[in-house]
């Protein structure tokens, strides 16, 4: 049984995708590469720029005999803090998660209790998904923990694309072997980002779509993750809504909070 | 008809020494086959033990479950087991849907792993010995969604009793995390270390509602009407749900160190045995060898008078088999019968080590069992021995000539 390990995807969702776009520094093979993926790169920092946000998603677990569908809410502060309450369906509602200083706490209604999820859980998958739960708890440096260059030019779901590849530093606290993300040219939307393990398979891929202005920002509505291994599954989540900027009290992201009454 | 008096006259001649070969012999068989049914008795007892009180004789599941368990391998509770399970009776005598996963019960501060068991009260009480295992409280009632009954050393470790809530929380059929909250109805001690340490026991429908698993179990227990009958009944079972990716384990490879242990329990008892009964050989082959060699002039007469090697040989062998012959059947008598008797009053070992016994799940006192097989072989052995023991004698004798005899002063 070979253990993934699993890049760490920071918190919630957008950030999920925000995790996956990172700054790149170049090491150019040429002058127009190195403006070219330090655009890409910078485009898709400002994408997720934004100190707070508030959203509703709907994440769906498709699975070969059955397919779930779950509605959340989340705060988000930064990439170190983040709540999340799930609304739909009745038998996960009321569960919530709350991240700080690089840990998860979960709120199961049915006991009335928290549990923190450990270490020995972080590889568990989170709420049944394709995710994990340190894919939400990571915070990553992007910018800081890769290396990253131009790796080509070609043509994706009929739009021209770029592919950058990012490579961990050497030091890094990062899972993966290497990333290969490809936004659209027209406007760096992201469209895929891959991911391999240190033997050099594809492990899972990330696929961005339904590319839409919410709140003013143009982002990518609908991700979907799915496994190399397992093809008969996969996780999608939507954004229903999303709000940029928006102030939220300090006291969402504790422990009170999360074991308030409901 | 001469032969036959004199071989037994032969034998009488050295009273002692025949009556200490069949002494030994006696000695060396009786034990062996009191031994072999004692171990089988206890061997029986070992496994039953094991059978009524969790595994059951078969257990039916989804293909691969087995070897791999997990939730996502279920089996629907329509009628098709029910139905095929049904049409073996009366070889298939009972049996009961299960659940089984591990999660973590917690109460306060303090949480232990716990071995989380689904069951149909109403059904497996009568193939598994749950409600005897009982100390303290109440067997599940069927339909009980927040009842549990809890290991008793996990309820020593939780601290809790009668009444109390334990908090379980575990990875549902989705695969997300679940919690619920049991209130302990009874407690059990199975002296079963895992069930013991770790059990927690719910009705079914509780566990199917915690887990997301309405209208799926995991296991469907069988016993059968005996444990001869599994074999067979597990062979048509496999053969008539195989296409519906049902599988059909025994309580063999459920258990396989249980066979194990018994396998090379058995192995033990036969090489001391036969070591044993080795030695004995070699006395008789004594005996035998003694009755020739201080004989050789008496059977030099005898040749001298015309009697073939083959007379002198057949000579030896009868009184080889008048002798032995004795020995067995007082050998039988004896070691039969011992069995017999603690067949039905047994050896008990309470008060010596009761504890022990009671920590392995086995009874203190011991039944033997009385089989063809256990009686055959040690039978068949002690013949082998004996023929072997009789060649070189035999050879020799036949191999003695009058000019030979004559030249002893003997």
């Amino acid at each position: 049984m070979t253990i993934l390990k699993l890049k760490r995807i920071s918190a919630c969702p957008l950030l999920l995708a925000a995790a996956l776009v990172y700054t790149p520094r170049l090491q150019a093979r040429s002058p127009a590469d190195t403006s070219l993926a330090a655009r890409i790169a910078e485009h898709a920092d400002t994408l997720m720029r934004g100190s707070s946000n508030y959203g509703t998603y709907r994440m769906s677990i498709i699975r070969p005999d059955w397919t779930r569908s779950m509605t959340m809410h989340s705060w988000e502060r930064g990439q170190s803090m983040f709540y999340l309450e799930v609304i739909e369906p009745a038998r996960e509602a009321g569960t919530a998660y709350l991240k700080r200083e690089g840990q998860m706490w979960t709120w199961l209604p049915e006991i009335g209790r928290t549990v923190k999820i450990p270490p020995s859980m972080m590889m568990d998958s989170w709420m049944g998904s394709d995710f994990t739960n340190d894919d939400l708890v990571h915070e990553s440096s992007l910018s800081k923990d890769y290396d990253h260059r131009l790796l080509a030019r070609d043509s994706l779901d009929g739009e021209d694309a770029a592919a950058v590849e990012l490579v961990p530093k050497e030091d890094a606290p990062v899972v993966w072997d290497r990333i290969v993300f490809w936004v659209r040219m027209s406007d760096f939307m992201p469209l895929k980002e891959e991911f391999y393990d240190e033997k050099g398979r594809l492990v899972r891929s990330m696929f961005f779509k339904d590319i839409k202005r919410l709140d003013g920002r143009l982002i990518p509505t609908r991700w979907l993750l799915t496994p190399q291994l397992k093809t008969d599954q996969r996780t999608e989540f939507e954004v229903l809504e999303i709000n940029f900027d928006v102030a939220i009290p300090d006291r969402t992201f504790t422990r009170q909070y999360l074991e308030r009454s409901r | 008809m001469i032969l036959f008096k004199l071989a037994w006259r032969n034998n009488w001649r050295h009273r002692w020494r025949s009556a200490l070969t069949i002494a030994a012999i006696v000695f060396g068989l009786s034990i062996t086959l009191w031994g072999f049914c004692i171990t089988d008795g206890s061997h029986e007892q070992l496994i039953r033990n094991s059978v009524e009180s969790f595994t059951g004789h078969l257990q039916l599941h989804r293909r691969g479950y087995q070897d791999d368990p997990g939730l996502r391998k279920y089996l629907a509770q329509d009628s098709l087991v029910e139905r095929a399970l049904e049409g073996r009776r009366p070889e298939v005598a009972d049996w009961g849907s299960r659940i089984a996963t591990f999660g973590l019960a917690s109460v306060g501060e303090t949480s232990f792993s716990a071995f989380l068991v689904g069951i149909e009260p109403e059904r497996e009480e009568k193939f598994i010995h749950w409600r005897e295992k009982i100390t303290e409280g109440e067997y599940l009632a069927p339909g009980d969604i927040e009842g549990a009954m809890i290991g008793a050393d996990l309820a020593e470790n939780l601290g809790v009793g009668l009444g109390d809530t334990v908090i379980v929380v575990t990875q549902d059929y989705y695969g997300s995390l679940a919690g619920a909250l049991r209130v302990v109805r009874g407690v059990f001690r199975s002296y079963a270390p895992e069930l013991d340490r770790s059990g927690l026991l719910l009705s079914l429908q509780s566990m199917q509602k915690f887990l997301g698993m309405e209208g799926k179990v995991s296991t469907v227990v069988v016993m059968a009407s005996s444990g001869e009958k599994v074999g067979p009944l597990r062979e048509k079972l496999a053969a008539e749900l195989a296409e519906r990716e049902i599988e059909v384990i025994p309580w063999q490879e459920i258990m396989p160190d249980l066979v194990q242990a018994v396998e090379l329990d058995n192995i033990f008892g036969v090489v001391t045995n036969a070591v044993l009964l080795l030695v004995i050989g070699f006395m008789v082959l004594n005996t035998f060898l003694m009755g020739v060699m201080e004989r050789i002039r008496e059977f030099g007469l005898m040749r001298s008078l015309g009697a073939s090697p083959g007379r002198v040989v057949g000579l030896i062998a009868l009184e080889a088999l008048l002798l032995v012959g004795l020995g067995f059947v007082i050998a039988n008598l004896i070691g039969l019968g011992a069995a017999w008797y603690n067949s039905v009053h047994p050896l008990d070992f309470s008060g010596m080590g009761e504890e022990v016994y009671k920590y392995y799940g086995m009874d203190p006192r011991i039944y033997a069992r009385i089989d063809w097989s256990t009686i055959f072989y040690p039978n068949l052995f002690v013949v082998v021995v004996i023929v072997l023991a009789l060649v070189f004698p035999a050879w020799r004798a036949a191999g003695i000539t009058p000019a030979e005899a004559a030249a002893r002063r003997q």
